[in-house]
């Protein structure tokens, strides 16, 4: 297949790069823009490792082909991470003990900054169903959904 | 309780994590690295006779067992295990070669273009196969890996005289560890030397297997503990292949060269938790009480043997469960077979024993009418009882104070018969008592004095761990730096952990078996002691204090006699369940795992290893499901529990000291699993009526059991 020059805003900054269409987003983040806090757990869709949001909405990053991202905005947890929401997220994860070996933690934080986005106060049953597509194996998950509801009781006006 | 740690301290490794700074394997990039693709095994077992790989382009090279300068050889196993296929294969999804160049997107197209013919030999399937010697043999002459038997008293002649024999046989499958992070390695030369970053649970053995591959010493290897994105034990083997393969590959090269799995390959190609089999016949006295039990454990393991030699030992140690039964006898056999590898994995051949065991005497009590916790009070382990070894338990047993704070959390005894049923669900409550004995003891015979632990003062204050252990999610350097802290009575901000790194700390052990705290969390104490005294000298100074085996443990490796394991934390599990009638569907809605740790470190450290083990277990016991001789490749056919399987994890924590134990602590890794399996199946019994022997209980398996009745 033959190069494309796909451009799109990455965090903010507008960018352009030089791949086939085909490039898998998660590739293209990892490998070539070196934003590495995207991770991949599966490939297949299956885990939410690869969390990222593209145009504001959750999407696995893993199943987006570059081609079809031409002039829309992709925010990772690099980007993420400048926002006041970020660190109240982050501190709550560190709270709960919501963080083990850490491999979901990227994705967790991208669903859980959506899903409060849209809900101020979720319950804990919206809470699970909600991160249902995002994978744990440390945790059991308990101290992620009490990370998020904390970070719900903490975030004032902050997102 | 008698913590004499209060609060909780905050990982270091936490904000890295959160904000993506963290280096996995897969994170890293170097200037010039190539990838590596790995060619497998299409086959079970053969001979190959041809390997034709189609025209590679320039800059791509194949690296075959061919190419290893020094041994195609892992020597950590009591058998020895090549790391490329020598000729023949013995599992479908064995590595046989790298293609190594470029681009990644290339290799793997180059890698399905490979052709590898075999003369096919018979494969055995199952243990059964394995056993009956009708097929030429994978190992020896009778397909067994190892055998032990422990055991006394006269158990043949109370079967004999027995008023009645009871008889349950058990089975459990694979269990994928599932770790988030696949497995990975980047192999980097050096000018003399290689450099190994690597995603493992033990730096110092992957250095031990590069050399060897390279044929180099150790000296000329250094391998560098990247962080590492979950475990469970299987990190422990793997690795090693993917250290000495891409060591091997960087070497032919002359550049970098980097290996990571796809999910695919990793379910298909890395150990797992072994399948078993396991028989337990009771003899009975008229009153139905226990007069002998008599426990044949039957492990599948691979085309190797891997690890399965030491996970059968120490999984036949623990056969006996917390009882001191008037006699018994246990035989375990690990078995061949061209099935997928099995290895190390949690639990460490518990969760199968366990599970045999406890679903015994539950399907016992039930038969008999009795109430099952009170039968099995009968014949609890007290301090001072002989172990199946000749040992001794030396230690206070907090069992009984587990199952006061489970029972009464879950109000046991007072809801067990009375659990509503809806118009087309059953609720019932089910328990399962184990102990967990940690670490597994080595030979007496034999002097720890080449592992240490070390700890450094630099001159400005700071105090470095220098300890290769890793950090892999469970929190040990946070609770190794608390010990520290504690124990020179200096601020926690002050001590640090080294990076894990074969240049930077001593050899000391593979991080597993629970025993990192218990054992050389003392280890490390001792080495505070010393540093206590010269913590005023100006200027840096280290101390590196070798490990010992604690006083009151003797282990004669020869004869299996003594004691089998230096300390025992001991665990009650009680799950709630709610069985869907119309689908078979077991929903767990919620389990009581109260343990006895010792004393607790860091009490949300502890909780999280309790509430991330049960629900591992609980995928183990519903969900986790892989043929015993297919494959699952992918995690559309291979679920783990997710937000929405996960129930209320109710983590109840009892403090009984072991002495010897860094201020009493004893293990929290592995236990929390282990007795999931039993508690799920004895509450899915009791809201079915019928007895369940399989894990996972899959609504195939509950609908078999609930129409055959
Ligand atoms: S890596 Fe994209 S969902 Fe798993
Ligand atoms: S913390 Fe390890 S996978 Fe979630």
């Amino acid at each position: 297949m033959n190069s494309h020059l796909i451009s799109f805003q990455l965090n903010t900054m507008p960018v352009s790069v030089e791949t086939t269409p085909d490039a898998r987003l998660i590739d293209v983040l990892r490998e070539h823009f070196r934003l590495t806090g995207t991770k991949e757990g599966c490939g297949e869709g299956e885990c939410g490792a690869c969390m990222i949001l593209l145009d504001d909405r959750p999407t696995l990053s893993c199943l987006v082909a570059i081609g079809a991202i031409d002039g829309k905005r992709v925010i990772t947890i690099e980007g993420l991470r400048e926002t006041p929401g970020f660190a109240i997220l982050a501190q709550a994860f560190n709270d709960a003990g919501a963080v083990q070996c850490g491999y979901c933690t990227p994705g967790m934080i991208m669903i859980a900054y959506a899903l409060l986005r849209d809900q101020r106060d979720p319950d804990e049953s919206s809470i699970r169903r909600a991160m249902a597509g995002n994978l744990c194996r440390c945790t059991g998950y308990a101290m992620i959904v009490e990370a998020i509801r904390l970070a719900a009781t903490r975030r004032g006006q902050s997102w | 309780m008698n913590s004499v740690f209060t609060a909780n301290l905050d990982r270091a490794d936490t904000p890295d994590k959160c904000d993506g700074g963290a280096r996995y394997v897969h994170d890293l990039q170097v200037a010039g690295m190539l990838h590596a693709v790995t060619v497998r095994s299409s086959v079970r077992r053969g001979t190959i006779t041809s390997i034709t790989v189609p025209e590679l382009p320039a800059g791509y090279v194949q690296v075959s067992a061919a190419d290893v300068p020094g041994v195609n050889q892992i020597s950590y196993f009591k058998d020895p295990c090549p790391f490329f296929a020598p000729g023949s294969v013995q599992y479908r999804g064995e590595a046989v070669l790298l293609l190594v160049g470029g681009d990644p997107a290339k290799l793997h197209r180059l890698a399905r273009q490979t052709i590898i013919e075999y003369d096919e030999i018979p494969a055995i399937h199952t243990m059964e196969e394995a056993l009956a010697g009708d097929k030429p043999p994978i190992f020896g002459s009778d397909n067994i890996y190892i055998e032990e038997r422990f055991g006394h008293g006269d158990v043949d002649g109370a079967i004999a005289r027995a008023a009645e024999v009871f008889t349950t046989t058990t089975e459990t499958g694979y269990q994928d560890h599932l770790y988030l992070e696949p497995q990975g390695v980047l192999a980097c030369p050096e000018v003399d030397r290689m450099t190994i970053y690597v995603s493992s649970q033990g730096p110092h053995a992957a250095r031990k297997v590069v050399a060897a591959a390279l044929g180099w010493d150790e000296a000329s290897v250094r391998v560098i503990q990247t962080t590492v994105g979950g475990g469970f034990g299987g990190k422990i083997e793997p690795p090693m292949f993917l250290a000495a393969q891409s060591a091997v590959a960087a070497h032919h090269c002359g550049k970098p060269v980097r290996l990571i799995y796809t999910r695919e390959e990793d379910l298909l190609c890395t150990t797992k938790r072994h399948p078993s089999r396991i028989t337990v016949t009771s003899a009975l006295a008229a009153d139905g009480s226990i007069l002998a039990v008599d426990i044949d454990s039957l492990f599948q393991g691979g085309g190797y043997s891997q690890s399965c030699a030491m996970v059968l030992d120490t999984g036949t140690k623990k056969a006996s469960g917390v009882y001191h039964f008037p006699a018994i006898r246990v035989r375990g056999r690990g078995l061949a077979s061209n099935n997928p590898m099995p290895g190390a994995f949690r639990g460490f051949g518990a969760p199968q024993n366990y599970f045999a065991l406890e679903t015994h005497l539950n399907a016992l009590a039930r038969k008999l009418g009795r109430e099952p916790l009170e039968m099995k009070r009968a014949l609890f382990i007290k301090q001072g009882d002989a172990t199946i070894t000749g040992g001794r338990y030396h230690f206070a047993t907090g069992l009984d104070e587990t199952i006061s704070a489970a029972t009464e959390a879950a109000g046991y005894y007072r809801r067990r018969k009375a659990l509503p049923a809806g118009p087309s669900t059953r609720r019932g409550l089910g328990q399962a008592l184990v102990k967990f004995g940690a670490p597994n003891s080595v030979d007496s015979k034999i002097s720890l004095d080449s592992r240490s632990i070390g700890l450094r003062k630099h001159s400005d204050g700071r105090i470095e761990i220098l300890s290769e252990l890793v950090e892999m999610g469970q929190g040990l350097h946070t609770a190794f730096r608390k010990l520290v802290a504690r124990h020179l009575d200096l601020p926690v901000k002050r001590v640090s952990h080294a990076p894990g790194d074969t240049d930077a700390v001593p050899f000391l052990s593979i991080t597993g078996a629970s025993m990192s705290v218990v054992l050389f969390g003392a280890t490390l104490l001792e080495a505070a002691d010393k540093l206590k005294a010269r913590l005023d000298e100006p200027g840096e100074v280290t101390i590196l204090q070798p490990a010992r085996q604690p006083d009151h443990v003797f282990w004669d490796a020869t004869a299996l006699r003594g004691e089998p394991f230096h300390s025992y934390a001991w665990g009650t599990f009680i799950a709630e369940v709610e069985v869907d009638m119309i689908t078979y569907q077991v929903q767990v809605v919620d389990l009581w795992v109260a343990l006895d740790v010792g004393s607790v470190i860091d009490r949300r450290l502890v909780q999280g290893q309790i509430e991330g083990g049960a629900v591992q277990g609980l995928g183990f016991s519903l969900l986790e499901c892989m043929p015993r001789d297919g494959f699952s490749c992918s995690l559309t056919d291979y679920l783990i529990p997710t937000f929405l399987d996960a129930p209320q994890v109710h983590g109840l924590i009892v403090e009984t000291p072991y002495p010897p134990g860094p201020y009493g602590a004893k293990c929290v890794g592995e236990p929390p699993l282990v007795g999931v399996g039993p508690a799920i199946a004895d509450a899915v019994a009791n809201a079915c009526g019928v007895e369940i022997y399989q894990l996972p209980i899959t609504p195939e398996y509950l609908l078999q059991r609930m129409t055959k009745r």
